[in-house]
């Protein structure tokens, strides 16, 4: 019995090792982490243009045309939707620690949090951010599974301490191949799972001012986990990596675009 | 029963009723799973989801491409910013047999060519309000509509140049001819205004100029912004809108974006009859991590000279907010007519007028400071809801100890809703989309005029409807002291030029009931 015992063990660590499945490490789940983070990461300027489509139980759907300026090298972020026309002008800005809401209506700016629901949508301000998994989260290992025909990690992350994020636990599949965020849910402190997000699609192009390739997902699906018929599809298209004009990211500069 | 069963069978047996019951049994089926198939009860499940996301492993027919999720990364074609040239990749795109795929000219460069630079839209803002007040038969109650359409022209020739023009209808149906206030001014109705027409344009990207006819609002407070100090009229805490129309300007804009700073020097041109009435004003906004600064200064000939100072900081889960205006002096009221009344016996007694609403103890050179200052307190009651919690306090030195002089600054027009009064507080509770109320917005406000002891409580409900209508009710009650502010009554007035001007009741009730449609 013993002898039994101790081939499963040598066996079990046999297959961890040999197998596509092997547990990861905390030192290689950070690396992944941080290859993720690279490879979206520009270091310099980033402007795409956003089709946001939102579908509710009961509601007719809403498609959501927005442009999104990223400047990277000062982690600062512009939001400016251009279409519905009722939704015109409505916009986000991230300075440092700040994110804040242009409501043109009002012509207000009031202050938001991570959690913020972009446009009433079920995006978060992250899904168009440049992505810092490994600044923000902590990573432990899920094990190796199929998605669909794809082998992946499944990666569990937890925010770490004094860090502002929307969700305080993520669980993410990474494909084994590419090393690309195939599946992401996110849950609340609570254990609750509020989203899920596939992103089916990735691709790259070339950045001059990283000298290097930038990846991106060209489409985002995102599954309300709490109003179960609830989605958003973000395509995002036209990714323009080149530099964007001086002095765009303040508040008057979108104010300036809205009415 | 036996034998039915036995002959049914046997006639059912016979090749033509077998196949239609073939027929039918694969049709039925065929319409089931296809039915199922469609049904949110299979499409929903999270593995059917991702079945149809990243293929099922199982089905060697299914076509999902490793490239899609970036395996192998130099398979994968190049998006819209171009790699340095490369004359090779280039022939090859532009001459092989299957050249075509790549867009010479980007999609939105193209699709710029059929937008028209000129956009037309607006707002249609339908609003019914009902006063229950003291002492009168519910049938004679106040009633009244006053709608609004606001209309715009937008014209955007390029992302740098910018023309906009806004006017405003405001039609009450309920009153015919001129619109009556509750001591008698009066406007046309149905009245046209224009409320912005303004030109905007930048030199160098390195400075952003608006001319025109353009809206402008400085603080940071949510009730009271003694900071807005562009403005001779403070926005009303207790409109849902704000109506003012825009100031003639023309305002520079310089911003330094690698440190969040923005620098703002304006001309003030409203009433400019010559050079020497032109008015200046200047502003600075800084961030500095979670702190944003706002430093002003307005100065204008016949005007007291003004400076505003606002902050806010968000502090875990708390917005903190401050804002305070210097001004040295204090500007004399300008006196509207109630209606009826003759001008030159206004003129007339214009002294005695300003010597009898002269609030006690202030003189016209004082310094005067006001100072609002609040904070909203967010707090998480489930994984995704939240409600805030809001308090502000608002010092106004130059307000009026009490109501006595009220009844006169109402009848000349001259009492500003909301800064009468020498101390101010406010609370609230708001809760956006609570639970699965995604469309559903309440807010419950209390506020209290704490030198008269005159307080207000209002309900306010949004409800977005079809999309794109969005309704507002709200329900207040007034209360505290007769005559107060908040729920001001008098008997009926001699003014000092000799007109008498009639009596109003107190209000109790406000119910109100809105519609708004962007067009």
């Amino acid at each position: 019995m013993i002898r039994l015992a101790q081939f499963f063990t040598a066996f079990s660590v046999l297959l961890s090792w040999i197998g596509p499945g092997f547990a990861l490490s905390e030192v290689e789940m950070q690396q992944m982490l941080r290859t993720v983070d690279d490879r979206q990461r520009n270091g310099g300027d980033y402007k795409a243009l956003c089709y946001i489509e939102t579908k509710e139980k009961g509601k007719s759907d809403v498609v959501y045309d927005a442009v999104v300026y990223r400047r990277d090298i000062d982690d600062k972020l512009m939001i400016l939707f251009l279409r519905p026309k009722t939704e015109q002008g409505k916009g986000y800005l991230r300075i440092d620690k700040n994110l804040w809401m242009y409501d043109p209506t009002v012509g207000k700016w009031e202050r938001r949090t991570e959690r913020e629901r972009i446009g009433g949508t079920d995006s978060r301000r992250a899904d168009f951010d440049e992505s810092r998994l490994a600044e923000e989260y902590t990573p432990t290992y899920g094990g190796a599974e199929k998605l669909g025909k794809f082998g992946v990690h499944k990666i569990m992350l937890t925010a770490k301490d004094g860090v502002d994020v929307a969700f305080p636990v993520v669980h993410l599949w990474l494909d084994q191949t590419s090393g690309n965020v195939l599946k992401r849910q996110e849950f609340a402190l609570s254990g609750r799972l509020m989203r899920t997000a596939y992103y089916p699609k990735w691709t790259k192009l070339f950045s001059e001012s990283k000298n290097a390739e930038v990846w991106y997902p060209q489409e985002i699906r995102i599954y309300d986990e709490v109003e179960k018929n609830n989605s958003t599809v973000v395509l995002i298209r036209e990714v323009d990596l080149r530099s964007l004009d001086a002095n765009m990211f303040t508040k008057a500069w979108l104010e300036s675009k809205s009415r | 029963m036996m034998v039915t069963l036995a002959m049914s069978f046997r006639f059912s047996c016979k090749p033509i009723y077998m196949a239609r019951i073939a027929v039918f049994v694969w049709t039925t089926s065929t319409l089931v799973f296809h039915t199922w198939l469609q049904s949110p009860l299979y499409a929903e499940t999270p593995e059917r989801r991702e079945e149809q996301i990243f293929g099922d492993e199982t089905d060697p027919k299914n076509e999902k491409s490793q490239q899609d999720v970036g395996v192998p990364p130099d398979a994968v074609a190049p998006a819209v910013a171009a790699p340095p040239f490369d004359s090779i990749a280039a022939e090859k795109d532009m001459f092989s047999e299957d050249s075509g795929n790549g867009e010479a000219i980007s999609r939105s460069n193209l699709m710029s060519l059929g937008e028209d630079i000129l956009q037309i839209g607006g707002q249609l803002y339908l609003r019914s309000a009902y006063v229950i007040q003291e002492d009168a038969a519910f049938s004679d109650n106040r009633f009244l509509m006053p709608n609004l359409l606001d209309v715009y022209f937008d014209a955007r020739p390029n992302d740098r140049v910018r023309g906009f023009v806004r006017g405003r209808l405001t039609y009450d149906p309920t009153t015919t001819g001129a619109a009556t206030e509750p001591y008698g001014s009066s406007h046309d109705n149905p009245d046209v205004l224009l409320d912005q027409l303004w030109l905007k344009f930048d030199i160098s990207r390195v400075v952003y100029a608006t001319v025109g006819k353009q809206p402008v609002k400085w603080g940071t407070s949510r009730f009271w912004n003694p900071a807005d100090i562009l403005y001779g009229q403070l926005r009303d805490p207790l409109t849902l809108f704000d109506e003012r129309t825009g100031l003639s300007l023309v305002k520079l804009h310089i911003p330094v974006e690698s440190l969040g700073w923005n620098f703002y020097v304006i001309g003030m041109f409203d009433d400019a009859a010559s050079l020497a009435d032109v008015g200046g004003a200047f502003r600075g906004e800084f961030v500095w991590e979670s702190v944003e600064l706002g430093v002003s200064a307005a100065v204008r000939d016949g005007v007291k000279t003004k400076f505003g100072v606002d902050i806010s900081a968000g502090i875990f889960d708390v917005d903190v907010y401050a804002e305070t205006t210097v001004s040295l002096g204090v500007d004399k009221p300008v006196l509207k007519l109630p209606e009826g009344v003759d001008p030159d016996l206004v003129e007339q007694a214009a002294g005695l007028i300003e010597d009898l609403i002269k609030p006690p103890g202030v003189d016209e050179n004082d310094t005067v400071v006001r100072i609002a200052a609040g904070l909203t307190y967010g707090i998480r009651y489930s994984d995704e809801d939240s409600l805030f919690l809001g308090g502000e306090y608002f010092f106004n030195p130059i307000g009026y100890d009490d109501k006595d002089l009220y009844p006169l600054l109402y009848a000349l027009n001259i009492a500003q809703p909301l800064y009468v009064g020498r101390h101010y507080g406010a609370v609230y509770v708001a809760m956006p989309q609570p639970g699965s109320w995604d469309d559903t917005s309440f807010t419950l406000s209390a506020i209290g005029n704490f030198s008269d002891f005159s307080f207000l409580t209002r309900l306010d409900v949004a409800i977005r409807v079809l999309t794109y209508l969005n309704i507002e009710v709200y329900a207040a009650g007034h209360l505290g002291a007769h005559g107060g502010e908040l729920r001001f009554g008098t008997d009926p007035l001699q003014l000092p030029t000799g007109d008498t001007v009639p009596a109003i009741a107190a209000p109790m009730v406000d119910l109100g009931f809105n519609l708004k449609l962007s067009i």
